[in-house]
């Protein structure tokens, strides 16, 4: 089976969960591990946990941070934030993350991609790359200067292909925090020239974006902000969607049950007051 | 010395701290160790992995890891489960980065998925997936045939048939499971696949009679 991925993204600066827009504005949201753990529960299909800020701070994500999501959290988790060197990268992994992310570093020394793989597995290693649109092309952006250069975003994804990345797990700047929808060009490119996984995020609004960026071929959707106002919003997602390439949720949700937003539809009173009294059935085991 | 049944080993390759997190959660004791003696008196030993299987090889046979293990796998009282690259260690061979002997325990060699898997598939192989053809039934006790599980790998364990107990199917059919006598391996991460690889864990100890705390579930 080639299932897709949903994976939910949350980002942190130090240790706050945060909501980004356009890599500009900011929102809090909390404790990181309160929301892994509630994505964890209604089975989402990885965690991205990224800090924003660690590269630009010079440091690392940290290690802590992991230890107390891992506590909680079984489903599989990818980490970034900073990590500059094999030493970082091995830490995190020990703590519980099962791949690494690298941003900043990779611009710095793609070599860096080159021995992670060697020794961690091709498999634990993500290189991340955010975009900005100028016209028709996509070019990398640059978190230390902010700004978008001359570097086309379809060299750099080669350039980590090439050293050993397993998968691309790729941002778009301008459409951060929108809810409008993916670049879905843009992806469909990538997905012809390259041969590993690819990773679409940035845009989501509603389950049917979703469903666009499937049909790129695309791997995995992450999605961030939409996933923290909703109660159930994975299992709703999935649910609405219906897709036998994406798990399935046993939450219990119907696909009619699910507005065009990804929310749960009001049922009839007569339904409702029959949910009073569930008895759940479970054993010892 | 502190004595507990289940070790989840420490061999600076891995991701020890979620397998002992969800171990936890099933009921068991557990500590996180590379110490011989508390290995010796274990009744469970889980092998982690998260790395390639050179530089994993390597650090076994650095701290001397690699006697201990078979030397204890050899007494037959202790079960071991090795899970992701801590399964395909179990096998005699690798070619992942350069060719490296493995420990051995089951006869096969690790080889790339790319000899096996059509281009239409990208590798690694990434993502949730089902399990086909168990054989053993009493150890998939609990899991149903729609159980996703995660894998997270690039290269699969080419066990002989007698010895895979499960497989799932990614382009091309592959071992996710190998059974002998008290070696058991998973090529997915039961750790990191939410309720059906707690299932899968409980009934993998139910199995082999091993003591844990009941845990309440709720059924299907």
């Amino acid at each position: 089976m080639d299932n897709k991925r949903i994976i939910g993204k949350i980002l942190i600066d130090r240790n706050l969960a945060i909501q980004s827009k356009g890599f500009s504005t900011y929102l809090p949201l909390g404790r990181p591990e309160i929301l892994a753990e509630f994505l964890d529960q209604w089975q989402v299909d990885e965690i991205l946990l990224i800090d924003r800020s660690a590269s630009i701070r010079g440091t690392v994500i940290d290690a802590d941070i992991i230890s107390t999501v891992v506590e909680v959290c079984r489903s599989p988790l990818t980490v970034g934030g900073g990590i500059s060197s094999v030493k970082q990268a091995e830490i995190l992994v020990n703590k519980g993350a099962d791949r690494i992310a690298i941003n900043s570093a990779f611009h710095d020394n793609p070599n860096l991609i080159t021995q992670l793989s060697d020794m961690l597995g091709r498999q634990a290693v993500v290189a991340s790359l955010d975009f900005t649109m100028q016209g028709q092309q996509a070019l990398v952006f640059d978190h230390k200067t902010r700004t978008s250069g001359q570097y086309q975003l379809m060299d750099a994804c080669k350039l980590a292909e090439d050293k050993g990345a397993g998968e691309l797990f790729i941002h778009s700047v301008d459409r951060d925090g929108l809810a409008t929808g993916y670049e879905l060009d843009v992806y469909k490119n990538i997905i012809e020239s390259v041969a590993i996984p690819v990773i679409a995020s940035g845009g989501y609004g509603k389950p049917s974006h979703v469903q666009d960026v499937i049909t790129t071929g695309v791997n995995a959707i992450a999605i961030g902000n939409g996933l923290n106002y909703v109660e159930h919003s994975i299992a709703l997602i999935k649910a609405y969607l219906n897709f036998s390439s994406i798990r399935k949720n046993d939450m219990g949700y119907l696909a009619e049950q699910v507005s065009e937003e990804g929310c749960l539809k009001k049922q009839q009173d007569d339904y409702l007051d029959g949910l009073k009294f569930v008895k759940r059935e479970g054993r010892w085991v | 010395m502190i004595k507990v049944d289940h070790v989840v080993l420490d061999y600076g390759l891995g991701n020890a701290n979620s397998i002992a997190s969800c171990l936890r959660d099933i009921g068991c004791h557990v500590i996180i160790s590379s110490k011989f003696d508390q290995l010796r008196c274990a009744k469970v030993i889980y092998i982690p992995g998260v790395g390639s299987f050179n530089q994993a090889m390597s650090k076994l046979h650095q701290q001397g890891l690699v006697e201990v293990l078979t030397e204890i796998k050899n007494n037959g009282q202790t079960l071991m489960v090795g899970m992701c690259l801590g399964m395909q260690l179990f096998a005699q061979s690798s070619d992942e980065n350069t060719y490296t002997q493995g420990l051995g325990w089951i006869p096969g060699h690790v080889r790339h998925l790319n000899e096996r898997v059509s281009k239409k598939h990208t590798l690694p192989h990434i993502g949730w997936n089902t399990l086909s053809n168990q054989v053993d039934d009493n150890l998939f006790k609990m899991v149903s045939p729609h159980d996703n599980f995660y894998f997270d790998h690039s290269f699969y364990f080419e066990a002989e048939h007698q010895y895979t107990c499960a497989r799932t199917h990614y382009g091309a059919e592959f071992t996710a499971m190998v059974k002998r006598d008290n070696v058991v391996g998973f090529q997915f991460h039961p750790e990191k696949s939410q309720q059906a690889g707690k299932r899968l864990l409980i009934g993998l100890l139910n199995s082999y009679h091993i003591d844990r705390q009941p845990i309440w579930i709720t059924n299907e």
